[in-house]
């Protein structure tokens, strides 16, 4: 026996009894309601879910006609038999161009049980079409709301507004509580304002018991989908407190689906999604909500993990902050006083050999200085791009700097550094991160060429100011010329040469920042050539 | 007599270190360790300092702070500030509170001499 719900429009109680009958022989028990008046009809296309009507031509008062645009209007989606004593060919043409789907005379009446398949068959494959439609859409709209850049609540907030009403009376998001525990209500679609207010009510005053046997706290603790498709039959009390029994009954709630967002490290919450009064939810509900979920749930996870990303990154730009203060201060405060104690072993011409020593303090210092530059910058590169704080300088004045301050340590290395004749070359760098370049270079050079001259010559070459830093050392492999630039990177045992190996890489990515390069490559005769190539602005290149 | 030259630095080894550079090369100097003391120098100086050396990261009230309310006061208003901060983005800082220049720390003695000389400062005769 096949059930079914069938809205019967017939006046004649022996009609009526003839139908049943006809359709029980062919093997339906259908769940029957006649009606005989508009008014009645009205009513039955108001409060239930029909899976086929079969109607009268003519009733009191109105006609089959009448009951096709009442069908009609309302938008729904029942086939419609018209059984009559006598139908003119005509009426039947009129009928089956409103749309009805047959009719024959009640003399006919076998004809019922095949035509009733036929329907049933019929009406359920196009409104599974319909539904795949519909799931499609939905999951195709949640797919942009999850990849669209929205602030979590509202994302949320639009996901459930999906299912409302097309599939479900209600649907909500339910997520751990990150400092309670336990679930809260976070997002929730209701057509009707007082309802709403009433759940989220329920949720401040009710909070989900987390041992729940049932409900979104259950699901949440065992992972397993949750489907009641009916709570009015259900046996026991959704919770103990008889005061949140009536408050849970307040809602009005009738078919409930409870399913599990999922995470990397457990759950993250649950979808919880229902119907009220006579509408019901069935399985195919449940698979729609189960990858909603499975969808939501991937999202928010990632969104999960960029926040504790940016959080570690804002953890470390804040101790680089704080580490950048307290090392440079100290290193301020003995850089001022060698240089005094070294102005004044001058001025009372102390023996050389105290001044010999203070200069290599003094050298020393400033070279622990660049190695805590050195490092602070890499572990901020290690994340984004060196900003840079341009300003208008002449470059071949800030290498002549750069090699005055070098002058003591290459007296040390017993190499002469020589720079090619200035003639000006003005241009708009940063002046910090230039200035950290080249002396990266002439560090290099001095490092590596010990004991011979190093030649530094600034220049023009097409819209680029160059500097060139020449030695005459060991010399770079062909093979190593990029690696030298690597973080860490070097050309030589560490153990023979020191050094943390990142100036030539913070020398590159100062002038890549720039829009320039930074490479090397061997000299003729002998020894490395290091080429440093800065934009100039428009108006300066010739 | 010239007028003198305030810096103020939480740290009292740098401030002094800072103070004797300056005094070796002819200035007058007063210190402050942080930016409420330093208008308390102020207000107890009748000759307002001819240049501010100003740390940004103090406790009790930092630099940002004491510029501002340095600049609320008419006398005040127009005394040089030149930032002294080891912070990575000091020049910015010194843009954003009207300073005439800044010093990233670590600095040596004749890069400080020179950015102080920078502003005109008159020396002790």
């Amino acid at each position: 026996m096949t059930p079914f719900r069938l809205l019967l429009v017939e006046d004649s109680v022996n009609d009526a009894a003839l139908v049943t009958a006809e359709l029980e022989g062919a093997g339906y028990r259908p769940t029957t309601r006649r009606v005989d008046t508009l008014e009645a009809l009205r009513d039955a296309l108001g409060t239930g879910d029909w899976d086929l009507v079969l109607c009268d031509y003519r009733l009191p008062g109105f006609t089959a006609l009448d009951v096709l645009s009442l069908l009609h209007a309302r938008g729904r989606d029942v086939p419609l038999i018209v059984l009559s004593s006598q139908l003119s060919e005509e009426q039947a043409v009129t009928l089956m161009k409103a749309g009805a789907r047959d009719c024959f005379s009640k003399d006919r009446m076998a004809r019922l049980g095949p035509a009733v398949a036929r329907e049933l068959e019929e009406t359920r494959v196009r409104r599974e079409r319909e539904r795949a439609e519909v799931d499609r859409d939905i999951l195709a709209r949640a797919s942009e709301l999850l990849t669209a850049s929205l602030e979590q609540a509202a994302r949320l907030d639009q996901l459930v507004q999906l299912m409302v009403p097309r599939v479900a009376d209600w649907c909500a998001f339910f997520l751990q509580d990150p400092d309670q525990g336990g679930l809260r209500l976070v997002a929730l679609a209701h057509p009707d304002a007082t309802r709403r207010a009433h759940a989220w009510k329920l949720d401040q005053r009710f909070p989900l018991d987390p041992q729940a046997a049932a409900g979104p706290s259950h699901v949440l603790r065992t992972g397993q989908p949750e489907f009641i498709p009916d709570v009015r039959k259900r046996p026991e009390p959704i919770t103990k407190d008889a005061a949140h029994q009536r408050a849970i009954e307040g809602l009005g709630l009738r078919s409930v689906v409870n399913v599990p967002l999922p995470g990397s490290e457990g759950r993250l919450g649950v979808l919880s999604m229902g119907t009220l009064g006579e509408r019901t939810l069935a399985p195919v509900d449940l698979s729609l909500a189960q990858e909603l979920a499975r969808r939501t749930g991937l999202v928010l996870e990632n969104a999960r993990l960029f926040q504790e990303a940016r959080e570690a990154v804002r953890l470390r730009d804040e101790f680089l902050t704080v580490a950048a203060h307290e090392l440079r201060t100290p290193l301020t405060t003995l850089r001022l006083q060698l240089g005094t104690l070294l102005q004044r072993t001058e001025v009372h011409h102390l023996e050389p050999e105290v001044v010999t020593r203070l200069e290599r303090s003094v050298r020393q210092v400033r070279r622990l200085g660049t190695l805590v530059e050195g490092l602070l910058d890499v572990s901020q590169l290690s994340s984004g791009e060196l900003s840079l704080m341009p300003e208008r300088f002449d470059l071949e004045e800030l290498v002549s700097e750069v090699l005055e301050r070098y002058q003591a340590e290459a007296r040390a290395a017993g190499c002469e550094l020589r720079q090619s004749p200035r003639r000006g070359l003005w241009g708009t760098w940063d002046r910090l991160r230039v200035d950290q370049a080249v002396a990266a270079l002439i560090s290099n050079a001095l490092k590596f060429g010990p004991g011979r001259p190093v030649e530094v010559d600034v220049g023009r070459e097409g819209g680029f100011a160059r500097i060139q830093v020449r030695d005459r050392g060991i010399g770079v492999p062909v093979d190593q010329v990029e690696r030298i630039f690597e973080r860490f990177g070097r050309a030589v045992s560490s153990h023979s040469y020191g050094g943390l190996g990142l100036g030539l890489y913070l020398a590159r990515r100062a002038a890549e920042a720039h829009g320039g390069r930074a490479w090397a490559e061997p000299a003729a005769g002998e020894g490395a050539r290091f080429t440093l190539e800065l934009p100039l602005e428009k108006e300066t290149r010739e | 007599m010239s007028r003198p030259l305030l810096v103020v630095d939480d740290d009292t080894d740098l401030r002094e270190a800072l103070e004797e550079v300056l005094r070796d090369a002819g200035y007058t100097v007063l210190g402050a360790g942080n930016g409420l003391q330093a208008l308390e120098v102020l207000r107890k100086e009748s000759v307002p300092p001819a240049l501010v050396l100003l740390d940004m990261m103090m406790p009790v009230m930092d630099g940002a702070t004491f510029g501002r309310q340095m600049r609320q006061v008419e006398a005040w208003r127009d005394i040089p500030v030149l930032v002294f901060s080891a912070s990575a983005n000091a020049r910015q800082v010194a843009e954003e509170m009207g300073a005439c220049s800044y010093l990233r720390k670590p600095v040596d003695v004749e890069t400080l001499l020179k950015a102080v000389a920078a502003h005109k400062v008159p020396e002790v005769a």
